[in-house]
């Protein structure tokens, strides 16, 4: 969404959901944003636990690891791969959050521009094993990243995560803004299931419209500031990535009826990814560590 | 810092009540769509798998 949509756009998706919970002083700045935004959130998830100060916690009590992990184990009927997470287990936590905490300022280094959104809609990031996957986002804990990142990781990889994740929750909050679904028990049918731009497995809509956002933020952080990876872990290279997004894309598209669960908004989103991906070109310059991008 | 929080006060000052209305509609509609009175559907889960799976 930071690539696709751009900053301004995603930061005034923010203060608007975040406008109501201002109070008479209104939205001034990142402070009163953070404070109205945290007040939005715990409108919408009351259940969910917020950070004691405004910046970003990484979570260590296990108390806490414990009910985000409840959190993020709801399966439901738009699950399609169900049991993602193992459970939690404070030694290996303690030892994970260091180096997530520590790809975390690489992130901050490498563009200020993007860890400056991170910063506000990102609240809290925990670690938890599973078998399945390198981390996570629900809607039901908007603000909330899981990690399990995998040892063979490399910089880019992290730095890929975080731009996976946040896609995920700047996603998460533009749905709340404009609605992406008009019937979700219509998402949940496998009938109407397409391919997806990451795994290629027809999935629900859901997990398609999050994947194809994913994918061309990874794209287009690859062709503007990343660079290609020397070795690609936790997505492939754009060689596979990019005709996969274009593949999952199409196959959305031409998808008579689940193309019809999408409202206008989401529309204007899968438009927009194609007019972006559309000047792509693979293989991009290999890059081990670009340019940093100007602070706002 | 200071770019961004002028950012924030421009984007704040120009909306529109309409446009909070709607957003407000809008917010009521998601949250009753991800809390469904048969809590058959509930929230939208993201998970970046291992590519093996």
């Amino acid at each position: 969404m930071f690539h696709l949509i751009g900053f301004e756009q995603n930061l005034e998706t923010l203060i608007l959901l975040a406008k109501p919970y201002a109070g008479h002083k209104n939205i001034y700045d990142l402070n009163s944003l953070k404070k109205a935004y945290f007040r939005f959130l715990k409108k919408i998830q009351p259940n969910v636990p917020l950070p004691q100060k405004s910046t970003l916690e990484f979570v260590s009590n296990p108390e806490l690891i414990a009910k985000l992990i409840k959190l993020f184990m709801v399966d439901t009927e738009l699950n399609d791969i169900e049991n993602i997470m193992n459970s939690g287990n404070a030694s290996y936590a303690k030892k994970a959050l260091n180096n997530i905490q520590q790809s975390y300022q690489r992130l901050l280094e490498r563009n200020p521009s993007f860890g400056s959104l991170f910063n506000l809609v990102v609240n809290m990031i925990f670690c938890a094993q599973s078998k399945m996957a390198g981390g996570g986002t629900t809607s039901a804990a908007i603000g909330v990243i899981w990690s399990d990142h995998r040892p063979h990781w490399q910089n880019q990889d992290f730095i890929e995560f975080f731009i996976h994740e946040t896609s995920h929750t700047l996603l998460f909050l533009d749905e709340y803004r404009y609605q992406h679904y008009r019937d979700l028990k219509q998402v949940a049918k496998p009938e109407n299931y397409t391919p997806s731009a990451i795994l290629q497995k027809n999935r629900p809509l859901d997990k398609v419209l999050h994947s194809l956002i994913v994918a061309t933020e990874i794209l287009l952080a690859r062709s503007t500031w990343l660079g290609e990876p020397s070795t690609c872990q936790l997505h492939p290279p754009t060689s596979i990535l990019l005709p996969q997004t274009r593949n999952a894309l199409s196959s959305l598209q031409n998808a008579s009826l689940p193309n019809k669960l999408l409202t206008e908004r989401a529309h204007y989103l899968l438009e927009t990814i194609q007019q972006k991906i559309a000047p792509l070109e693979h293989p991009l310059q290999t890059t081990i560590e670009g340019p940093q991008q100007r602070a706002l | 810092m200071e770019k961004i929080n002028d950012m924030i006060l421009e984007i704040s000052e120009k909306i529109t009540s309409e446009e909070e209305r709607s957003c407000q509609k809008n917010v009521e509609a998601v949250s009753e769509q991800h809390t469904d009175s048969h809590g058959c559907l509930g929230p939208l889960r993201m998970a970046a798998f291992d590519r093996k799976n």
